[in-house]
């Protein structure tokens, strides 16, 4: 599980910060050259394959990163994730819809109002205290709120939405 | 502002009747919203928690007995179905949930259990496909051992949700129960306020009427006060007055002040004290200081009291006593005058001095006729002692001398002829003894004071042809020349005595002086003086030293070589006894002059007091 060197994306978020725009994106996604560990499906405008979009971790990577500082029921004290926000991974597929179905290795299955996404910082954690998450340590992907910012997010509802081994987005 | 009390405290006791509903709803609310979410965390987390332990137990069993079937085995599907339950036990031991799951009975141990499972067999699982069947056999065998406990796990989750369902209600009950109390305490608070508001308003009440009694009471007694204040101050003996001091005026005074002053009242307020005093006190200072000095010492919390000289409007002074002393006034200075007209009391002051005086005289003259008396009594005892010694000596010696007498006389007659010495010495016997005979004529006289003979005289005429009856020495000239032309009521044969005393006084101390020359005279003369007459007698000797003078009446006093020294206080004895008195006149130059005033006959006394010039009404 190759990772990327920090300084990579340090470089991205600057260049993004300089065109002050949102990212212009090809018409049709690279195609992962890595494991596949996401698999984006259902409404989108970009694929790279018949399935719909397939992401290995670099491209996940790639994306613009997010740190979230916060506390969850399953965690214990302040934990630090970081991975790019939900709604620019919807972004870079051109996702459009009201909801998305997140599945789980473990076949858990959660829809996700798209609105969850527009109105808080909500990530699709790649690292969790700095290292990568392995399936045992309910990684590789793991969708976090900011709960610690938003206290009105320590709902069941929004717990069961933090789903973790995550490994496909249904677009709805 | 009763009822505006009442009003606000029913309205505060309302707005805490609602804010406690209020808060009422919120707690219930509060209690059924949080026993809703415990219950339905509990039911989505604990419970479905142990579910999808149960699932995944479930998929990972399936997954490796595919392995042991050989249908269709996934290898990497079955290791992430590894990695997936072995991060369900990790996700029991970390984390809030975890925790509350981990509660439940026999959970740890099945977690623990279930732990070392998957520990024991990792290395099976990371070796597919190329793990033995029987390996992965063994592996399925534990994992379904495991699965009753976990079964147990979900049950117990269920069971312990349906307790603490059970507990919440109770809860409920219990604080259903507290809210009750606490309503109750409330409204047996409320009602209490009611209560005691009702109370404190009739308590209120009943002390508003007993106030305003007790005002009526005391205005009415202050009334009377002042009255009796009043009645006490303008029917008071002396003068009052109440002085402003910063305005320097009366602001009361009483009738008394109104007479003592002579003016009106209304005239007395217009004034000040320095308009009825003089300028100046008696003891010089000015009246306006005086005041000034007072009136601060009053001020000053002093009650002084001091005389003072008023002065009424007709300009009459009138001496005063003053007392001052400060009156409790707010803000103004006050100083209440009592003045007492103390002129009745100045003369009874100005009387009973002269009277002290008068008293004083009265002692001493009384102190002089006993120093007097003293004296007389001292004189009179010493006479009694000579008295009584003479009286038998002189007695005794009276017989023999009278034989001597005779006898001279008889030798002289009878060898007078043969030889004339003889006679010389005989009459010298004769003389001397008619000298003793006459001292103790002189004692027996002085001694036994016999009653006066007392016979109208001619004065003038009785002295001088005593006084020519009178031997004395060659010497001495004697020069009588009275010019009294009274009458006077003697003992002509005593008051010769006087004279014979007097002239032998004057002549034996002019002829015993040492270094006497010049003519020696006696000059003796007589002249009426007012009712009284004197006669004086005068010699040219060398006098009576001062010294002496005291002494020369006093008995048996005598400076000479012959007599017993009671010549002259025979004088003096003879004299007192008609009434009269002997004097020795002070010295004024050469020598001695006795005085005897005696007293002029009754009759004589109107006729002779007209000519007092005294000298020239003739005998």
């Amino acid at each position: 599980m190759p990772r990327a060197p920090r300084k990579a994306y340090w470089a991205l978020a600057t260049i993004l910060a300089v065109v002050a725009a949102p990212p212009a994106y090809p018409e049709s996604l690279p195609p992962p050259a890595g494991r596949v560990i996401l698999t984006v499906s259902g409404a989108l405008s970009r694929t790279n394959d018949e399935a719909g979009a397939r992401f290995d971790r670099a491209m996940l990577e790639a994306l613009p990163q997010h740190t979230l500082l916060t506390e969850t029921p399953w965690t214990d004290g302040i934990t630090r994730f970081e991975g790019p926000l939900a709604r620019n991974v919807l972004a870079a597929v051109g996702a459009s819809g009201e909801s998305v179905r997140a599945s789980a290795i473990n076949d858990y299955a959660v829809n996700i109002p798209l609105a969850d996404f527009e109105q808080y910082d909500v990530i699709v954690a790649l690292t969790r205290d700095g290292a990568p998450m392995r399936v045992r340590d309910k990684g590789p992907l793991w969708i976090i709120y900011p709960w610690s910012d938003h206290p009105q997010l320590r709902s069941e509802v929004h717990h069961s939405r933090s789903i973790w081994q995550l490994k496909a987005l249904h677009v709805e | 502002m009763k009822p505006r009390f009442i009003r606000l405290a029913y309205a505060a006791l309302g707005a805490g009747i609602l804010i406690s509903a209020v808060g009422v709803y919120g707690v219930v609310s509060g209690m059924r919203e949080a026993a809703y979410r415990a219950q339905s965390e509990f039911r989505d987390n604990i419970v479905w928690f142990a579910a999808q332990f149960n699932g995944e137990l479930a998929a990972l069993t399936d997954a490796l007995h595919d392995h042991v079937t050989g249908v269709q085995p996934d290898s990497q599907a079955t290791v992430e179905r590894f990695d997936v339950f072995w991060s369900r036990l990790d996700s029991a031991r970390e984390g809030a949930l975890g925790r509350s799951f981990l509660r439940l009975p026999g959970a740890a141990e099945t977690v623990a259990d279930a732990a070392a499972t998957l520990r024991e067999f990792e290395s099976t699982v990371l070796a597919l496909p190329n793990a033995t069947s029987d390996e992965v056999g063994r592996f399925v065998g534990a994992l379904r051992a495991l699965k009753p406990r976990l079964n147990e796990l979900t049950l117990a989750a269920l069971a312990s949700r349906n307790v603490d369902v059970a507990a919440e209600h109770r809860a409920q009950r219990e604080g259903a129960t507290r809210l009750t109390v606490l309503l109750l305490g409330m409204l047996v608070l409320g009602t209490s306020l009611v209560a005691l508001l009702l109370l404190e308003r009739a308590k209120v009440a009943a002390l508003g009427r007993t106030l305003a009694m007790r005002v009526a009471e005391r205005t009415a007694d202050l009334a009377e006060s002042e009255d009796r204040y009043r009645t006490l101050v303008t029917h008071a003996p002396e003068a009052i007055v109440v002085l402003d001091a910063e305005q320097g005026k009366f602001i009361e005074a009483n009738e008394n002040a109104a007479r003592l002053f002579g003016v009106s009242r209304e005239r007395v307020l217009e004034c000040g004290p320095g308009d009825f005093s003089p300028p100046l006190q008696p003891d010089g200072r000015a009246s306006a200081e005086l005041v000034a000095e007072r009136v601060a010492a009053a001020l000053a919390g002093e009650v002084p009291i001091f005389e003072w000289l008023h002065q009424n409007v007709s300009g009459e002074r009138i001496p005063c006593e003053i007392r001052l002393v400060r009156l409790p006034a707010a803000g103004r200075s006050l100083v209440r005058g009592s003045i007492t007209d103390i002129s009745v009391r100045k003369r009874h002051e100005l009387e009973l001095a002269r009277h002290r005086e008068r008293l004083e005289e009265l002692v001493e003259e009384r102190t002089r006729e006993l120093e007097t008396a003293q004296r007389d009594l001292l004189r009179a005892e010493r006479l009694a002692a000579i008295g009584q010694l003479t009286g038998t000596v002189s007695h005794e010696l009276r017989n023999p001398l009278a034989t001597i007498h005779t006898s001279s006389v008889v030798l002289a007659k009878r060898l007078g002829d043969q030889d004339p010495s003889v006679v010389r010495i005989a009459e010298r016997i004769t003389r001397n003894v008619e000298r003793c005979v006459g001292i103790i004529q002189d004692l027996l006289d002085y001694t036994r004071v016999r009653d006066l003979e007392l016979r109208r005289v001619d004065f003038d005429a009785w002295l001088r042809a005593t006084v020519a009856d009178i031997e004395v020495p060659d010497a001495v000239t004697v020069n009588c020349d009275p010019r009294s032309g009274a009458r006077v009521l003697i003992d002509p044969e005593r008051l010769r005595q006087v004279m014979v005393n007097l002239i032998d006084n004057a002549a034996l101390s002019m002829i015993e002086a040492p270094g006497a020359e010049g003519p020696l005279r006696i000059d003796i003369t007589a002249a009426t003086d007012g009712e009284r007459l004197r006669l004086r007698v005068a010699d040219s000797g060398p006098g009576i030293a001062e010294e002496r003078r005291e002494s020369v009446f006093e008995p048996l006093y005598s400076t000479r070589a012959f007599g017993v020294g009671l010549g002259l206080p025979l004088v003096r004895q003879i004299v007192e006894q008609h009434g009269g008195r002997v004097e020795l006149e002070p010295a004024a130059g050469h020598g001695a002059a006795f005085v005897v005033w005696l007293a002029l006959a009754p009759a004589e006394v109107a006729p002779q007091t007209a000519s007092r010039s005294g000298g020239t009404t003739p005998a």
